[in-house]
């Protein structure tokens, strides 16, 4: 039968709902490539336990830790959300016969009566006919439990019997009824007078019994709905609860393997949670993901359950005898300032010293972890590096790490880059040998590409056999960081994937073009294949998004600097002419006008690519290549006040100004701004001195 | 938990019982200022990448709010749901439509970034096809959308969905710098609302209320800090 696991799960509402994955629609799964989050954002959690990961993902490696014989190597991503790592994890089986039920004690209907009708078929002494009349009345009714009182007319349907077994069978059915609709007192009476007549049939001494806990169970949350959908475990009937408990207690005693043992098992932990009972949710929770052989109850939504349930409750009142949960909990705790989840209510002062000495006896078992979670609070929470490298010993030299053993060696790496150890490279380097745990190779990557970067040494990221292979923290060094050597040199390197000297020339043409570099522009466009792509800019690597199918890579759209597609509003050449033109004389006023007009139709305006990455993430020195960032109203106001610029580009240069700030009063153009007295003058000077333009006839607001 | 950022002069907090509608996401305690609310939007259900299958129902029950416009708000992890979802998804529609005094439309909460405007756009034309037509068609937006997004696409997404909200905060607090972005919102083609966070920092931009698509605001409830 497949009614215990969903019935554990789904059962009943006010349990049966799930968290949000992610805490709140907050924002963007941007990517931060560094290693330290003291804050948990949706898409940066990564394979080493700290505070600033999700829950579940901490909650996860631990649980891996368990089971070593089942670990998983390869590579991952440097960076995810939970539940992608959950995905890897705890894969799920394909099945599409799933029906989808609406969570409500209803949805145990077709099973209960599945076995209700076998019990009735296996029952003796019950006349044929009243056998099949109460199979019928079984069969006929569906209740939905969507409306009050829904299937009080199901009553008339149940047939009069005579037998003695008949009673039995009648009465199980109109209890089951009454729980149906709601009336739990009644369901509660008829299944406890079920059990008192010790009937013959041992399906339904066992089923009442059963029953009676899980009718108590939910009569004590009738009255802890709101008008909002919301669910108070505090207006639960304290009486009733106490019931439960002590129903399923006793069902699991009588019953320790019985078929709805698996179920009452998950009941239990709703009943402790209603009664805030948190040291027995945990023991529970405890149980659940220690007990390997357990299938009772799918891992991933045993994960999900105790975030939702159990982590709101460990946050206040750590009393969680469990290593593993009270280290999930101390890792939450030691988030930095505003980095809990926006459900936590009351405050929660930071985690001190103290707290976590207070918990070091639950971690007897598990020295290494507490040691770790002291190494944490050093790190995170007292910014004392130098301490996390005396509490953690340099073992970066092991073939293979478990999550504790390697996030204790990249705490300690991330402590030897804080104070400046010259060593710090050669540590990633050996532990980057055994990091060969899923996911662990592209953490250390990202830890020596920054620390090659911060060394101004990119060539070393870039050199045959080099430990960074990661193609996005590749890319983000090209189109942040690197020189114009470099880029040259990768858009040539035929060792290297297309994709990689696509970004190199892609990036080389932009920012030859925009720092004043026309001769290198023009040997650099030459390597733009015939098929480039033109349409762009290019975004690349700023989002990652999993659309639940496989998109294809952006192209790299190089074409866009070997062929103009749109000429404007000023009668311009092909961008290479123009490029050609400033090669010999950069400060030719057409050739100048023309460049701006090519950047400002090509979508250059405001582009990532001139915007620094902050400073503790890949990408976030200062860029190797010369020059500054391109301002079309920078070379608009020179063309504005130059005498030699020709009357047309200076007019045209007085419009184009003027719509810097167009329609919104906001500047899109980059440079230095100006005051709205300034773009007023610009205005009078388009229509008074160049009234006979087209421009000065379209123009009618400045801005 | 620090819950005080350095104050610019001339900002405020987001004070609730200056608004009308609200955002109420799973977790979050009901507060007395919903019952005077115009609007709530409510988040109900959530289809997540891992789960192929299935849908996370969010709240133990639907809404039962008879004063106020409610949205139903789903958050998608995945765009590419099974025939299953999408029939749970509008199962679940239908049950909340019936319990309060009848809901005002669907939101859809997904994080789609300035590359996947066209994806999504595709996504929202067939979701709407599949939506009885007495519903609005909602979707939050991310700031970044009205800077680094082609006009064209968002364009796309315009001819689709009612309205669109805009988040200016990210966990308790309101973005920095959140005034530079909505100024790009001046030339975005749909009628939008701006999303806030309670007690997060805001000061109204001048150009906001002049923008003939601006529809006010939605305040996102926290559970209280004190």
């Amino acid at each position: 039968m497949r009614f215990t696991v969903l019935m554990a799960i789904l059962a009943f509402a006010g349990w049966s709902y799930a968290a949000p994955v992610q805490a709140s629609s907050d924002g963007s799964c941007s990517l931060n490539w560094k290693l330290n989050h003291s804050k948990r954002t949706p898409c940066n959690n990564m394979v080493f336990l700290q505070p600033g990961n999700d829950t579940r993902t901490n909650l996860m490696l631990l649980m891996q830790d368990q089971q070593p014989s089942q670990a998983l190597a390869g590579r991952g991503n440097a960076l995810f959300s939970w539940g992608e790592l959950g995905k890897i994890f705890y894969p799920k089986p394909k099945t599409d016969d799933e029906d989808f039920n609406y969570p409500s004690r209803c949805q145990t209907n077709k099973s209960g009566a599945a076995a209700f009708i076998q019990a009735l078929n296996q029952a003796k002494r019950l006349p044929k006919t009243e056998r099949d009349a109460l199979i019928e009345a079984r069969q006929s009714v569906a209740p939905e439990c969507e409306d009050e009182n829904d299937g009080l007319d199901d009553l008339a349907k149940v047939p009069a019997v005579g037998s003695k077994a008949g009673k039995a069978f009648k009465s199980y059915l109109v209890s089951a009824l009454a729980f149906y609709r709601g009336d739990f007192d009644e369901a509660t009476i008829g299944f406890s007078s079920i059990v008192k007549s010790r009937p013959k049939s041992a399906w339904l001494r066992e089923a009442a019994l059963y029953m009676i806990a899980r009718s108590e169970l939910n009569r004590s949350q009738k009255d802890a709905f709101g008008n909002y959908g919301w669910f108070d475990p505090k207006l639960s009937d304290k009486g009733a609860i106490a019931n439960a408990e002590r129903g399923f207690n006793l069902y699991l005693k009588q019953f320790p393997d019985g078929q709805f043992a698996d179920s009452a098992r998950g009941l239990k932990r709703r009943v402790f949670w209603l009664a805030g009972d948190s040291a027995k949710l945990s023991a529970e929770y405890a149980d659940a993901i220690g007990n390997s052989s357990s299938d009772s109850i799918p891992k991933l939504e045993l994960i999900a359950e105790i975030d939702d349930k159990l982590l709101p409750v460990l946050v206040r009142k750590n009393d969680a005898g469990d290593p593993i949960l009270a280290a999930m909990t101390l890792l939450y705790r030691m988030r930095g300032d505003g980095g809990y989840d926006y459900l936590v209510e009351g405050e929660l002062p930071q985690l001190s010293m103290d707290d976590l000495t207070a918990m070091e006896d639950r971690f007897s078992d598990q020295p290494e972890l507490f040691e770790y979670l002291q190494a944490v609070h050093a790190f995170y929470v007292r910014k004392d590096p130098a301490r996390v490298i005396r509490i953690i010993a340099d073992d970066a030299r092991r073939p293979h790490y478990n999550y504790l053993q390697f996030s204790r060696q990249v705490l300690r790496g991330m402590a030897l880059e804080a104070v400046g150890d010259k060593n710090a490279r050669g540590f990633w380097q050996q532990l980057i040998n055994g990091a060969n745990g899923f996911g662990q190779r592209d953490v250390v990557e990202l830890a020596l590409a920054i620390n090659m970067e911060r060394a101004r040494e990119l060539n070393t990221v870039f050199t045959k056999g080099s430990a960074i292979t990661d193609q996005t923290m590749r890319d983000i060094l090209l189109l942040r960081s690197a020189g114009p050597n470099l880029l040259r040199q990768q858009a040539n390197n035929q060792s290297v994937s297309s994709h990689e000297r696509q970004i190199a020339l892609y990036t080389l043409l932009f920012k030859n073009l925009t720092r004043g570099r026309y001769s290198d522009f023009l040997n650099a466009v030459k390597l733009v294949p015939a098929n480039a792509e033109q349409y762009g800019p290019y975004y690349g690597f700023q989002y990652d998004y999993d659309y639940g199918y496989e998109e294809a890579a952006p192209k790299i759209p190089v074409g866009m600097f070997s062929h103009t597609i749109e000429y404007g509003d000023f009668d311009c050449p092909q961008l290479m002419q123009t490029v050609a033109t400033l090669n010999k004389n950069a400060r030719n006023p057409r050739a100048r006008i023309c460049l701006a007009e090519y950047l400002r139709l090509a979508g250059f305006d405001g582009y990532w690519l001139d915007k620094s990455s902050p400073k503790d993430q890949l990408g976030g020195t200062k860029s190797q290549f010369p020059g500054e960032p391109y301002s079309r109203l920078e070379t608009y106001k020179q063309l504005i006040s130059d005498r030699n610029s020709p009357r047309n580009v200076r007019a045209y240069a007085l419009f184009r100004a003027i719509w810097c700030y167009g329609s919104s009063g906001r500047n899109s153009c980059g440079g230095k701004e100006v005051p709205v007295s300034q773009r007023a003058n610009w205005f009078r000077d388009l229509k008074r001195n160049h009234a006979n333009t087209g421009w000065a006839k379209d123009l009618k607001y400045y801005w | 938990m620090a819950a005080c950022g350095v104050q610019e002069p001339g900002e405020e907090r987001v004070q609730v019982k200056q608004y009308d509608a609200f955002w109420l996401w799973a977790g979050v305690r009901p507060q007395p200022v919903l019952d005077r609310a115009k609007t709530i939007y409510v988040l109900g259900a959530e289809i997540r990448s891992s789960n192929p299958h299935g849908l996370e129902i969010l709240r133990p029950s639907p809404p039962t709010a008879k004063q106020a416009s409610v949205w139903f708000v789903v958050r998608l992890e995945t765009l590419n749901l099974s025939e299953r979802q999408y029939e749970a998804l509008l199962d679940l529609v239908s049950r909340w439509d019936s319990a309060g005094s009848g809901l005002a439309g669907v939101q859809i909460d997904f994080d789609a970034n300035t590359r996947g405007l066209d994806g999504y756009a595709a996504f929202l034309r067939d979701f709407r096809s599949r939506l009885p037509v007495q519903y609005q068609l909602g979707i939050t937006g991310l700031l970044d959308w009205s800077a680094n997004g082609d006009p064209a696409k968002l364009k796309n997404l315009a001819d689709t969905v009612d309205e669109a909200v805009f988040q200016t905060y990210q966990g308790r607090e309101t973005i920095a710098g959140y005034d530079q972005w909505l100024r790009n919102l001046n030339d975005l083609p749909m009628p939008f609302r701006i999303g806030l966070v309670q007690n997060g920092t805001w000061s109204e931009p001048k150009a906001l209320r002049q923008n003939p698509n601006f529809r006010g605001y939605v305040v996102f409830l926290l559970n209280p800090v004190n």
